[in-house]
């Protein structure tokens, strides 16, 4: 019996060792310099490749001899392998960079880890400037137009080695959200409009939708909520409507009634003369009393504590609620934000509701805006390359990734050509493009989407936007005019990486969420008394991680300066 | 197959030679431990193999060094556990609501499927079994939605009783007196039905003599259930009691995270939520595990001391 232990203890001790000896040794400390000149050429496409390629919308489904992948491999002179992970899914993609088994190239759309955590994992590489010059030519314009780009994502101690790629998001320029309200109930109720209003579009549901450049007060827009909620602006004798249903989940219902008080969701500013953060300053304090007075006076639907945002899309088409934020996209009625509210309550054509675009509430100090989609410049998203990929593979895939994601030519990698795989929605070249429905809009047989980054110039950005949304863009959301006076920004940010920001958020990022969220939804249904207990809730996150957020935010550069560096 | 049986006949002959090697034994029946050797190196692959994964939880976890070239952290992740006021409400509401769960629903399927047996219409008794089944194969995503509208405080079934009896409606997936109660409820309605199955099985194996005896003795069904059936099934009671005394700090994740909200965090945040919220969203594997590897632990002690109890107390228990 002795014997047999000891085998099977021998058998385990050897198999942890194999096991253990399989583990990636520790790499990354040192690059050697490239040699570009003896790389081939750009254009030198003489020999095959095999890469493992994958992009940022990819949800693993493009197939095998796909149109994309067949015209890729032919231009490029490579052998493309298709990886079959769902970069939107989390768990699959945390699974992925946690196995280490990783594509050449990857982006994530959800999940993975900082370009400086895969960097010091040891399992993504750096890209010299050099070869970026060299071979991704139309990338390196790029963030040259959007300071600070080159010397965003450098590994640190360097100044011509990149962690990662960045893309362009001109989709997201300017205001990402406004507020809307009921216009049928605001006209039932004889109630005058801020200012006057145009008609998003002609027809298919966007002739109900409306916008106007005026905008309500804070006290003008609490006497509207009180008419909706108390004196049947539908006419049907019940008392069955709410001025404003809020989303459990997240805050993006509040962000132009933030912007009223100044502050972002997340943002930092400086607040007697302290850098505080938003969720602990006095300006969030008088906020969060506002809407408790709202929920005190029954504006605020009571439901709201159990429903998410996507739940309250569903309660919005039932016509009760009069208020609701809105992206231009939505009012705009495009394709991909069908089903979300307010343009949900107008697509039936039997539809009577009408819907009126505002812009955003005015605070009591004359503050009026809300916080920018990104907090510095329009430059986000990572596009990273394997520590497995070599130099003479690097140049190869820096040219394909040049070529699709930032030659407009090469629009067949997304939407096939025009007039065989798509057509133009309305008038060409000015209007959104439509994939036909024999090709599938994204990976599957057609391989659209599939190797490409999510980085996108105005330019792309007309491909799959509808006119609508661009003109309401044009005339309002991303004037520069409103842009320069309505877009919150943070004070500091560590756009640079050179904090330990990123160890701090992961360390105690549950802790301090869950902090906020608790007292957020406590006071404003009323369950905590704001100024008995706020100066306790403020300390409960500064000892629970706040202290440290706060100690690394310090060390980040001002925006303004950041900003000004071009 | 001659030979085969012949190597079994003399098994037991073998077992009595205590002097005889192990070795030889082996050799002996060579033919049956090679049967055995494929299931036990796939236990050894696929059960035991990666338990080298929780090493991780001793360690700051970097996926390109792997699980044994990544640093050791001086137990930095228990000890962050136990600093953590979060995690410690946390572990408080998992036991309370693992706990109510125990002492309520448990016992739930014991007396559905001693109800169940009562039932003399066969084509009652399929469909109120088909019935109650059915909850348990949809997912709490699914029926979270319909709970919601359930409960709504304004198109719920749950309060448009309370108002027609002049009551005010209760928001009761944001009380923090009804939530628990609210997940007990949907537990037992999810899974009373499946879970009857292993003791209606019970139940069958019983020797229908015992009845008649009962019966001559004037016995009505009453008495019936529970001096003959519910003593049959105890063996059976006491197993599955234990086995869940192992989930004891599996307060039911899936249930609560599609049900909860920030107002009730105080009763119903359990450390798989709390957990799902700061480690595995943050990418923090190593972090999970180590919650993971002290949940087992508790797990081990709590069937480990319920053994033994029951074990004490009775011939019956799991070892």
């Amino acid at each position: 019996m002795k014997n047999v232990k000891r085998y099977f203890l021998g058998a385990f001790m050897s198999a942890a060792l194999v096991i253990a000896g399989c583990g990636q040794a520790a790499s990354n400390t040192t690059e050697e310099p490239v040699d570009t000149s003896s790389l081939a050429e750009p254009g030198d496409f003489s020999e095959n490749l095999t890469l493992k390629l994958s992009g940022s919308i990819t949800k693993g489904k493009a197939e095998d001899g796909s149109y994309v992948q067949k015209r890729l491999e032919e231009q490029f002179n490579i052998t493309i392998e298709n990886t079959k992970v769902d970069t939107w899914n989390a768990d699959q993609v945390n699974l992925m960079v946690a196995s280490g088994d990783l594509p050449d190239t990857f982006a994530f759309t959800a999940g993975g880890q900082t370009a400086q955590q895969l960097y010091d994992s040891g399992l993504t590489r750096t890209i010299p400037k050099e070869m970026l010059e060299k071979y991704a030519p139309r990338y390196m314009k790029m963030l040259s137009e959007n300071a600070p780009g080159p010397i965003m994502n450098l590994k640190k101690g360097t100044d011509d080695q990149y962690l990662q790629l960045i893309g362009q998001y001109a989709h997201v320029d300017g205001l990402a959200w406004g507020p809307t309200l009921r216009l049928d109930w605001l006209e039932n109720l004889g109630i005058e409009l801020p200012g006057e209003k145009k008609q998003v579009g002609p027809s298919g549901g966007r002739e109900k939708i409306f916008f106007t450049e005026g905008a309500y007060t804070l006290e003008q827009l609490e006497e509207i909520l009180k008419a909706f909620t108390f004196d049947d602006p539908d006419g049907n004798g019940k008392d069955d409507t709410y001025g404003i249903l809020p989303a459990n989940n997240n805050m993006n219902w509040a962000a132009s009634l933030m912007g009223a008080f100044g502050i972002a969701k997340g943002y930092n500013f400086i607040e007697n003369d302290k850098l505080v953060i938003t969720e602990i300053s006095q300006k969030y304090k008088e906020f969060l009393k506002l809407m408790a007075k709202w929920y005190d006076m029954g504006l605020i639907d009571p439901e709201f504590t159990t429903l998410d945002e996507k739940l309250g899309w569903e309660k919005y088409k039932q016509g009760k609620i009069g208020y609701y934020i809105a992206q231009p996209a939505y009012i705009a009625m495009d394709d991909w934000a069908k089903g979300r509210a307010p343009q949900n309550i107008v697509e039936s054509p039997d539809s009577t509701a009408k819907v009126l675009a505002t812009a955003p509430e005015i605070g009591t100090d004359g503050q009026q805006g809300l916080g920018a989609y990104l907090p510095v410049t329009n430059l986000a998203d990572s596009f990273y390359i394997s520590k497995e990929v070599t130099d003479k593979q690097l140049t190869r895939i820096l040219q394909i990734f040049d070529y699709i994601n930032f030659d407009d030519e090469a629009r067949w990698t997304l939407y096939g050509e025009v007039g065989v795989h798509s057509d133009w929605e309305g008038e060409p070249e000015k209007s959104a493009l439509k994939v036909r429905p024999e090709y599938a809009e994204q990976e599957g047989n057609s391989g659209f989407w599939a190797y490409n980054f999510r980085t996108y110039s105005k330019e792309r950005v007309k491909w799959f936007t509808s006119e609508y949304t661009l003109k309401l863009k044009d005339e309002f959301y991303a004037r520069a005019d409103i842009k320069e006076k309505m877009l919150i920004r943070p004070h500091k940010w560590d756009l640079l990486n050179e904090t330990n920001q990123i160890e701090i958020s992961k360390r105690y990022s549950g802790q301090l969420n869950t902090i906020v969220d608790e007292f957020r939804m406590k006071a404003i249904v009323g369950e905590v008394d704001i100024d008995k207990e706020w100066d306790s809730y403020v300390e409960n996150w500064m000892n629970n991680g706040g202290k440290e957020t706060l100690g690394e935010l310090e060390k980040a550069p001002v925006v303004s300066d950041l900003l000004s560096a071009d | 197959m001659a030979s085969e049986t012949t190597t079994v006949k003399e098994i037991p002959i073998e077992i009595k030679s205590a002097k005889k090697s192990i070795w030889l034994q082996m050799k002996k029946m060579k033919l049956l431990y090679v049967m055995l050797l494929f299931p036990a190196v796939m236990l050894f692959i696929f059960s035991y193999l990666p338990m080298y994964g929780v090493l991780i939880a001793f360690k700051n976890f970097s996926p390109g060094l792997g699980i044994w070239g990544s640093p050791w952290n001086n137990f930095e992740h228990f000890t962050r556990l136990f600093e953590d006021f979060l995690f410690i409400r946390a572990l408080k509401n998992t036991l309370i609501i693992s706990l109510l769960k125990i002492v309520i629903a448990f016992p739930a399927p014991i007396i559905f499927a001693l109800l169940l047996n009562e039932i003399r219409n066969q084509k009652f008794l399929k469909v109120t079994q088909s019935i109650s089944y059915l909850p348990h194969f949809m997912s709490w995503v699914i029926l979270s939605a319909m709970i919601i509208e359930v409960f709504s405080p304004q198109r719920g079934i749950v309060n448009f009783i309370i108002t027609a009896f002049d009551g005010d409606p209760i928001n009761f997936l944001s009380s923090k007196v009804f939530f628990v109660p609210v997940l007990i409820l949907t537990d037992i309605w999810k899974e009373i039905g499946y879970g009857a199955i292993i003791y209606l099985a019970s139940i069958a194996s019983v020797d229908p003599a015992q009845y008649e005896a009962a019966e001559m003795d004037g016995a009505g069904r009453f008495k019936k259930m529970i001096h003959i059936t519910l003593p049959a099934i105890m063996p059976m009671v006491i197993i599955l009691f234990i086995l869940r005394l192992g989930g004891v700090l599996n307060a039911g994740f899936d249930q609560i995270l599609n049900l909860y909200n920030p107002l009730v965090y105080e009763v119903a945040d359990i450390i798989d939520t709390y957990v799902y919220r700061s480690g595995l969203e943050q990418f923090q594997f190593d972090y999970a595990t180590a919650v993971g590897l002290f949940k087992n632990i508790i797990g081990i002690i709590f069937i480990l001391g319920a053994n033994a109890i029951i074990r004490r107390k009775s011939e019956h228990g799991i070892w």
